[in-house]
């Protein structure tokens, strides 16, 4: 018995042994492949919202800057919840055209999104309103859903 | 303040894996394993992504860039009675009960699975998201769908069918049921996507009867992307006890980067104007040195895609790429769900480890 825990002594106090065990265990776990570590991952700091804007009369185009998307979703949290949407933080990852990709954090998504739906604004006489085309928690299922009309239409 | 909802539990939902391949036999490739099957268990692709250093682009050029190896697909438009007629029926579907090499399709019908009817054929079995009207007037034994609730109010039903099974054959009671369904409720001709996986054509095709309109998935390739490379450490193997932490957010921050790089935004762009006016983006790379500046090329495939054919790219970037190169792979889904969101899966190859990566699937 005292042998027996004698021997678990000598192999954790000689590095050599312990050492050539591991390689070996490697060896094989590295020609079969296998999981280190797995992560569940369920509330991201961030959500992200594809938006694109649409003007009133159908026939003029819009072609929006970053300054832009800017203001028009400043006045759409202003108007929605005073100071406290001023407060909300946007970053703009990609302005394109009418479109636009954003990037606010989780826990304001609702919030964002019913003062962007109910926003009615634009410049000069044009008036024009935000159309939300797809929000998700994960960047990648926004740019993954982007364009799939086009396999049915063109 | 005010009481909007704040949980996420009916939102997707991200598995980080870090892992080893081990070793990647090119006679008979693993499927069973992550990450190559979390390519497998997309039914339908829609979109493949491949980020990668441009000094390799060549290798991935010659090899898998080439005309013949662009996949190919269909769109048609038919009646779902169509299906179950003459060659087509024979061809497609039952062919694969047999032998799958011979016959085998996948299709895809156009439609928003919460709003409208919307149909799928994989591996033989047709399945139907159909509206209550629809789904009562046809007739077909199915499952409710979706928002639980008592059997009057469940609007939406999901009927799947087997097809290839022996007693779908015309003449059988149970499958006449189906011809009837198709011939007078569910009537309305769809615009599908097609695709023939079968490795041997058969002529004549049953499919040209229908006129369809043939698509090459054709690459496109953006090359020259100067960007700030994150270091691609792997993340500490240690129990350490910040490991959990640390481990969360490398995986958030180099799947955002990714995902940003896919997304084509300038945000990760060397150069990028934007990049000191936080009043616009307080986007910043993970370890955003300065220093590390990289170009990159950016392959996206579009069409409606196998998930066999992913996963037969994928190995063969495993093996034709040099051990010590880092490369992504992204292959994304159709929208789903109430949301319309994708299920996707991500595979960062890392640099300088044997075979190591890391997989993020969302769904």
């Amino acid at each position: 018995m005292s042998e027996t825990t004698k021997v678990d002594n000598s192999t954790l106090d000689n590095p050599a042994a312990t050492q050539s065990t591991s390689s070996k265990r490697k060896i094989s776990t590295y020609a079969r492949g296998h999981e280190i570590r797995t992560l569940h991952l369920k509330s991201p700091p961030w959500s992200y919202i594809h938006l694109s804007i649409v003007p009133a009369s159908p026939t003029s185009d819009v072609q929006l800057d970053e300054v832009d998307v800017r203001i028009h979703l400043t006045s759409a949290l202003e108007q929605f919840l005073g100071d406290h949407g001023r407060a909300v933080s946007v970053d703009l990852l990609k302005v394109e055209g009418k479109e636009c990709w954003l990037r606010i954090p989780r826990q304001d998504r609702s919030l964002f999104l019913a003062a962007v739906g109910g926003w009615v604004g634009g410049t000069g006489n044009v008036k024009s309103g935000w159309v939300v085309r797809q929000t998700s928690n994960w960047l990648s299922s926004l740019v993954g859903t982007e364009g799939e009309v086009r396999l049915w239409h063109e | 303040m005010l009481n909007f909802p704040q949980d996420t539990k009916n939102e997707q939902k991200c598995d980080v894996t870090h892992g080893t391949m081990g070793h990647l036999d090119p006679k008979q490739p693993p499927v069973k394993r992550r990450p190559f099957a979390a390519i497998l268990a997309h039914p339908f692709i829609q979109k493949v992504e491949l980020l990668l250093p441009s000094e390799i682009y060549e290798i991935v050029k010659s090899n898998l860039l080439q005309e013949e190896s662009r996949p190919v697909w269909d769109r048609v438009i038919l009646p779902l009675s169509a299906l179950l007629e003459g060659e087509f029926f024979n061809q497609y579907i039952k062919t694969g009960y047999v032998n799958i090499d011979l016959g085998n399709v996948m299709m895809l019908s156009e439609g928003n699975p919460n709003v409208t009817n919307k149909y799928s054929l994989r591996e033989g079995i047709l399945t139907m998201h159909l509206d209550k009207e629809s789904y009562e007037r046809a007739g077909i034994v199915g499952k409710p769908e979706g928002v639980k609730g008592k059997r009057g109010t469940k609007p939406r039903w999901i009927v799947e069918i087997n097809l290839r099974l022996p007693s779908m054959l015309h003449g059988k009671k149970g499958f006449d049921r189906i011809v009837y369904a198709f011939r007078n409720v569910l009537l309305s001709p769809v615009t599908w996507l097609f695709h023939d996986l079968a490795t041997t054509n058969t002529i004549p095709d049953p499919l040209t009867a229908h006129f369809p309109t043939k698509k090459v998935v054709v690459p496109e390739v953006r090359k020259d992307l100067k960007v700030n490379l994150p270091s691609f450490k792997p993340p500490p193997k240690d129990a350490q006890e910040s490991y959990t932490g640390g481990f969360e957010d490398y995986a958030v921050e180099l799947h955002e980067w990714l995902s940003m790089l896919a997304l084509k935004s300038p945000r990760v762009e060397l150069g990028d104007q934007t990049k000191t006016d936080s009043f616009l983006s307080r986007y910043v790379p993970p370890d955003d040195l300065e220093t590390n500046h990289k170009s990159l090329v950016h392959v996206k495939w579009e069409g409606f895609l196998s998930s066999l054919w992913a996963h037969k790219i994928f190995v063969q970037l495993m093996l034709e790429l040099p051990k010590d190169t880092w490369f992504a792979y992204i292959v994304g889904g159709f929208g789903e769900g109430w949301s319309g969101e994708c299920k996707n899966s991500t595979i960062l190859k890392l640099p300088e480890a044997t075979n190591e990566y890391i997989l993020w699937e969302v769904a």
